[in-house]
Formats: C-alpha cells, sequence, structure tokens
C-alpha cells in the first residue's frame, strides 16, 4: 500500500512538472535600446522574449552597468547592440562578466545592428580625445533613419535564422512586413515634409543626422562645441549669431541631455523654440512604436518651422 | 645736374600719347577688377553652394526626385542584404563603407598609461618628509584577448618612495572567462578580489587618500599576490551573486617595497558578492570577505581578516550621479602557543584584534563637478596602558572632497581631512589633531578598459 502511494505521489509530481515547464522554450533577445527591441519584436513576435537595457529616455552613452543586467545577458541567446562605439563605455565588460560565450563578438548570438548601415559623420582627420568623445567609426545615431531601421531589422532577422533556424521563414515573413511598412512610413512622411525641405535647425547634441538626412532638412549646428563636452559661453555665443543671421529657431536636443545650454540660447535667439524629440520608444509615455516616435519627431518640428 | 632737371621738365608728352597710356593703364585696371569681382561672385556661390544643408539634394532637383532616389536606396540595400546572407556580421562580402582601418585592427588591444600625481600637505610634518607633490603612480596597462579562449592583462607600474620611483608588476594574469556552470579561473599575479576598494586601482578610487583601515590592515593601495582565483557567478532572479575563491603564495603583504615580509605562506581567501537593482537606475553591491594568512615564515601566528562591504548608486545619465560606498574590516591575529620544554608549560598570547570602518557619500550635481565626503575610524583593541589595561584608542577622521573630472580620462580633486588621533596608552600626548590637505590629478591616455560595477 505504502509502495502505491509513494508510485502515485512521483506520477502527480512528473504530472506537474510536465505541464508547468514549457514545451518550446521562446528565444531570449537583450537589446541595449528599446528601438532595437521593438524590431525583435515584430521579427520573432510570439517566438521571442526580449528585454532593453536601457529606457527610452536614458542616455545609450553612459549607462551604469546594473547588476541585474548580468543575469540577463547570462541568461541571452542574442544580445543585439547598436555598435559603433555607443555602447563602449559599458556593453564589453557586461558581455565578458555574463559567462555567456554565445554573446560574444563574432559568435552566433551577437547582432551588431549597425552591420551595412550607411554611416554618416565618419571623422574625416586623424582624431583625438581634444575633440570631444568622437566616435572613430562615424555617427551612431542612425536609427533615426527609417532606411537604416530596415537594415537594423535585416540585422536582427539574419540573428534569429542563426539562432533558430527553423523558423526562418515565419521570422522572414514578419520582416517583410515590418519592411513595408517602414518603407510606406518613409514615403508618407516625406511627402508631408516637402515644404519644409532645406529648412535649417540647431541641435544640442549631433544626433539627429541621420533624421535630418532622411527628410531633407539641415541640423548641423550644435550647441556642443565639442561632442560630449558642455559648451562654453563664448561658443554659445557663436551660436547665437548664427541662428540669428541664419534665421534657424528651432534647437533639438534628446530628453536625456542638459536642456539649459538650449534654453539659454533660444532665450538670447528672439523668436526660437526648444524642441525635445523622442529618439526612442519609450522616451515619452506616447511613444510605444517605432513609427510613432519618427512620426512625432517629425510633427514637432514642421510645428516648429511652421510657426517660425 | 641743372641741364638734366632742365630737359626733364621741358620734355613734353604728346596729347594723343597720354590719351593711349590712360586707355592702356584704365582699361587693364577696370578689366582686373571685374574680373576679380566676378572671380569672388563664384567664390561666394561655390561657399553658398557648400554649406547648402541638404545632403541629397542638389540645386536643380526637383522634389518628386526623393521617391526615385529613394526606391534606388531601398535596391542597393537588398542587394548588399542577399550579398550577406547566412554571415555573422564579423566580416562582408561585399564592399561596405564603414570597413576597419587594416593598422587600426593590428593592435588588437587596449594600451593605456595613468599617471597620478597627487600633493599633500600637514602641517604636523616636517617640511621635508610628505610634504610634497609627486607621482604616486604610473601605470602602463596592456589588455585583450590572448586567444578563443584567453583574456590577458599586464599592469605595471612605477610608485616613488621617498623620491625614488620603483617599477614593479602590478597585475599580470591570464583568464578563462567562459568556462562551464558560470565559472572563471584566472591565473598570475593579482589585486586580490577582497572587499570594495582592493580591486580598484588608486587612480580609479573615488577619493585621494586610502581610508585608514585600508592603509591598517591591507595596504595603502590594494593587497596582490600571485596565485589562482575561481569565480563563479550565481543568476538568481531576484539576486545576482558571484563567489569568489582564491589562494595564492602569500608571499608578501602589503604594497611598498619596505612593506610586509617576504615569505611564502599560501594565503586562502573568499569573496561574497551580491548584486540588488532596487530600479530606475539604483544598483547595489554587499558582500562579505574573508582572509588567512601567515604573516612571517618563522612562526605559526596566522592572521585573519574579515570583511564587510556596502555600495549603492544611482544615476541619471552623465548629468547626476549619487555614490555611497562603506567597508567594514575587522583583522583577528592568533597567535602561536610558546612551549617551555623546561617547564613543561605552555603559554598562549591572546588574539590581537583590529577593526575599522569608512563611509563614503559622492554627489556629482554637474556633468563635470562632484562633492564628497568621507568618514574614518579605526581602532586597536589590544593597545595597553602603563598599567597593562585596556587603552582606549581610536583614529577618526572627517574628510571632504571636490572632484572637476574634465572628461573620463582626467579629473582635478582636492580634499581637506581632519584627523583626530587618540592614544590613552601613552602618559602624554594622548589627543592629537591633524589637519591635512590633499590635491590629486589623474589624466589618462590610451584605451582603459570599462571597470565592473
Amino acid at each position: 500500500m505504502i509502495q502505491n502511494n509513494k508510485t502515485l505521489l512521483l506520477s502527480w509530481i512528473g504530472f506537474f512538472l510536465m505541464i508547468l515547464t514549457p514545451l518550446e522554450s521562446k528565444i531570449f533577445i537583450v537589446t541595449t535600446t528599446t528601438n532595437t527591441k521593438y524590431l525583435a519584436e515584430q521579427i520573432g513576435k510570439d517566438n521571442v522574449e526580449v528585454y532593453s537595457m536601457i529606457r527610452g529616455f536614458d542616455d545609450p552613452h553612459f549607462v551604469m552597468t546594473r547588476p541585474d543586467f548580468l543575469v540577463k545577458l547570462n541568461n541571452a541567446d542574442i544580445l543585439c547592440v547598436i555598435g559603433l562605439d555607443l555602447e563602449i563605455g559599458w556593453i564589453p565588460v557586461l558581455q565578458q562578466q555574463s559567462r555567456n560565450m554565445k554573446i560574444q563578438k563574432g559568435q552566433i548570438g551577437y547582432c551588431d545592428t549597425s552591420v551595412g548601415i550607411k554611416v554618416l559623420g565618419e571623422p574625416t582627420m586623424m582624431v583625438d580625445r581634444s575633440m570631444g568623445d568622437m566616435h572613430i567609426y562615424g555617427n551612431p545615431h542612425y536609427w533615426m533613419d527609417p532606411l537604416n531601421t530596415i537594415q537594423m531589422a535585416a540585422n536582427v532577422l539574419a540573428s534569429l535564422k542563426r539562432v533558430d533556424p527553423v523558423n526562418s521563414v515565419y521570422y522572414e515573413e514578419n520582416y517583410k512586413d515590418l519592411k513595408m511598412r517602414l518603407i510606406n512610413l518613409i514615403k508618407e512622411e516625406t511627402k508631408k515634409f516637402e515644404p519644409f525641405f532645406n529648412m535649417r535647425v540647431a541641435v544640442f547634441h549631433d544626433q539627429f543626422v541621420y533624421l535630418a538626412n532622411r527628410f531633407k532638412f539641415s541640423a548641423n549646428l550644435t550647441l556642443e562645441e565639442r561632442p560630449g563636452v558642455p559648451p562654453s559661453s563664448r561658443y554659445l555665443e557663436q551660436v547665437i549669431t548664427n541662428m540669428i543671421s541664419q534665421d534657424i529657431k528651432v534647437i533639438l536636443i534628446s530628453p536625456y541631455h542638459n536642456i539649459s545650454y538650449a534654453q539659454f540660447v533660444s532665450s538670447k535667439v528672439p523668436g526660437s523654440k526648444v524642441l525635445v524629440l523622442p529618439e526612442s520608444i519609450g522616451a515619452f509615455e506616447s511613444i510605444k512604436t517605432y513609427e510613432q516616435t519618427i512620426i512625432e519627431s517629425l510633427r514637432l518640428i514642421r510645428d516648429a518651422l511652421e510657426k517660425k | 645736374m641743372k641741364l638734366f632737371k632742365q630737359k626733364i621738365f621741358s620734355f613734353k608728352i604728346p596729347k594723343r600719347g597720354l590719351y593711349y597710356s590712360l586707355i592702356l593703364l584704365v582699361v587693364p585696371f577696370f578689366g582686373i577688377l571685374f574680373l576679380a569681382q566676378e572671380y569672388s561672385t563664384d567664390i561666394k556661390n561655390q561657399i553658398a553652394q557648400s554649406v547648402q544643408p541638404n545632403l541629397n539634394l542638389t540645386s536643380n532637383q526637383k522634389k518628386e526626385d526623393w521617391e526615385k532616389e529613394l526606391d534606388k536606396e531601398i535596391d542597393d540595400q537588398d542587394s548588399k542584404k542577399k550579398a550577406s546572407v547566412d554571415s555573422r556580421g564579423t566580416n562582408s562580402p561585399i564592399q561596405l563603407n564603414n570597413q576597419l582601418n587594416r593598422s587600426a585592427q593590428n593592435l588588437m588591444m587596449d594600451v593605456s598609461v595613468a599617471v597620478d600625481i597627487v600633493g599633500e600637505y600637514d602641517k604636523n610634518k616636517p617640511k621635508t618628509t610628505d610634504n610634497k607633490l609627486d607621482i604616486r603612480t604610473a601605470e602602463f596597462g596592456f589588455t585583450g584577448s590572448v586567444d578563443q579562449w584567453l583574456r590577458g592583462n599586464f599592469l605595471a607600474a612605477a610608485h616613488s618612495e621617498n623620491g625614488t620611483y620603483y617599477f614593479e608588476v602590478h597585475e599580470a594574469w591570464v583568464q578563462l572567462p567562459f568556462l562551464p556552470y558560470n565559472i572563471s579561473l584566472k591565473a598570475g599575479s593579482m589585486f586580490l578580489d577582497i572587499g570594495r576598494l582592493n580591486r580598484i586601482h588608486a587612480h580609479d578610487r573615488p577619493f585621494t587618500k586610502t581610508p585608514i583601515v585600508h592603509e591598517k590592515l591591507i595596504g595603502w593601495e590594494s593587497a596582490m599576490d600571485t596565485g589562482a582565483e575561481m569565480s563563479i557567478l550565481l543568476p538568481w532572479s531576484f539576486l545576482t551573486q558571484e563567489l569568489v575563491i582564491g589562494s595564492t603564495n602569500g608571499k608578501k603583504w602589503g604594497h611598498a617595497h619596505s612593506e610586509g615580509i617576504k615569505k611564502n605562506n599560501p594565503m586562502f581567501y573568499t569573496h561574497l558578492k551580491n548584486f540588488y537593482y532596487f530600479g530606475n537606475n539604483i544598483g547595489s553591491q554587499f558582500g562579505f570577505s574573508g582572509v588567512r594568512y601567515e604573516t612571517d615564515q618563522n612562526n605559526k601566528n596566522e592572521r585573519y581578516l574579515y570583511g564587510a562591504d556596502f555600495t549603492v548608486r544611482w544615476n541619471r545619465s552623465n548629468l547626476r550621479e549619487f555614490l555611497f560606498m562603506t567597508e567594514y574590516w575587522l583583522s583577528v591575529e592568533k597567535f602561536a602557543t610558546t612551549v617551555d620544554y623546561i617547564k613543561y608549560t605552555s603559554t598562549s598570547t591572546p588574539d590581537a584584534k583590529q577593526w575599522g570602518y569608512y563611509a563614503f557619500l559622492d554627489y556629482k550635481f554637474h556633468q563635470l563637478w562632484s562633492i564628497g565626503y568621507r568618514y574614518d575610524f579605526f581602532t586597536d583593541k589590544n593597545s595597553k596602558n602603563e598599567q597593562g589595561l585596556g587603552a582606549l584608542n581610536f583614529i577618526e577622521a572627517n574628510s571632504i572632497q571636490l572632484t572637476f573630472k574634465t572628461s573620463e580620462f582626467a579629473y582635478f580633486r582636492g580634499s581637506l581631512e581632519r584627523r583626530y588621533i587618540r592614544d590613552e596608552s601613552k602618559s602624554e600626548n594622548t589627543d592629537m589633531v591633524d589637519q591635512r590637505i590633499y590635491v590629486q590629478t589623474v589624466f589618462i591616455l590610451g584605451s582603459h578598459p570599462a571597470h565592473a560595477y
């Protein structure tokens, strides 16, 4: 009787373990930014679980290497980074500390979304640190151009196909849908932006050059004298003079930068306005998709330029 | 001479000749002016065109052209994608713009130099001793992947000790970072992974002067030795743990050349690190360390160090940051029992105990500026007065500091310290107050690897 009870108990435990254990585990993707998370979710859909290490309003240049990142990276099947040295200060150390061989550079779970991107802002001379935080491989804020985002998605797709080749067709189909949506987004938004082609805006940090290049406006005047270094008052005076003489009335800035410099310049340029743009998904509470990031950014710029 | 002047002034220019001369002079002059103006207009136009904001549009381009241009770009991207099917993205079968320069790739490791310059002034000390500005350390570092399995690190530093620079190997280790079961193994000469501060090199520390407890029980910089260290990562969902176990030669204890005794009795240590994330960019680390070593080769005295460390950090981009860190250390020295073989008696000496702690707060209130405060306490429980009774003694210090960080690679720091020393084992001068001023500047050349949490 006792033997029978033991057998019954073991059977029940076995049964519960069986139903509690998922038959097919999801691919766990860790991304550095929310935009890449969105792309991975759009391509992987139900087959993936995606975690973004930073929030939409965090600065991807400077991230505290939080301890919980190690757990996520340790369990990750794929790590997606923006690359071009954007995360140089925090990703390499976390990668190594994670003890996860799969996500190391060159391994099947490593996905650098910058591969194949048409890079802007590549240095034209030998750079050194006197020039500030220069990105030697070019400007890494490339996701602000939806065409580049298609290439990013292609890189995420390639990594998913490497890690989970069985579902390649499924991922490819989802990628095609996403690509079509992004192409339509470019066409619709460029059409809306036509009256503002060639117009000029100033920026705090040189991070909207890809957006400007795609939608054909100029965002080359930076409030930062050198990237990553607070501007001097003498340089800001020059910016003010430039803005007044060139009739520039809009300053673009991301949520994670110090807005006080932009506000100071704006106070000295009559009729000018500071616009905080959502560079990534989640930068504002209302921004839930990549498409909304672009639509909202362009709407804000258009509204400001119309009122000029 | 007079005749010459007459000839000159009597010379008559024919009127027709004058007109011709004027025409010959004026026409080329205005011609040149006209051409120069045209040239300048051309240059102005060229400059204006060069500062045209649009990267894609030419002046004659119609607005509708962007659609054709976009289609061309999409086709181009598609062809590149087809060519790189099944690639891991580490190399490209097609020509890409952003391919790395071969000379940049050849180095394949991070090379850095870190120089730590410290000036100190203590009014109680003679002018010829520690009151000076000196290069505390000049460190050369090379780090990178050795091959597909190993990572290597070599750090050597020159220290100034009483005006003479001694060059020594700080760290020279090879690591297997990706062993099964989240294990990593390190062998060679290294800064021991105990406590919070010991792994951090002096130039990277958030304050200038080493905490008193650290200086008394471990050394002014860090305890280092040659041996092997194993670490296992335990990634629980609610808490991340890392357990470090190490064994080294125990060859010396202390950092300077005059410190420690050269010996070869093995040393063992362990450190359990716990990482907890509170959310909204607040992370913490707390740990417990234990070290066992023998103080010298000639007797069987054993010294045990027990440590607890806690760090909490918060940041908002690189604009604001808050750091709190504290460490507690207790040293227990067990003396060997002395046996008198004539009287057949054994004498055991009571354990010697010393303990202390520090607590440090730092607040970065601007991208470049931060302000900090540190409290230090240290006491020796074995101090005796003239009557052989336990004598109250402690060292207490309060320090404030201001740091100006010009970038990730350089900073200037000024600190003021008020140190109060009470020692009742002395018959006189039992109380002493010390005021100290420190100035420090650190700069890093080359690629300094990022630090762990």
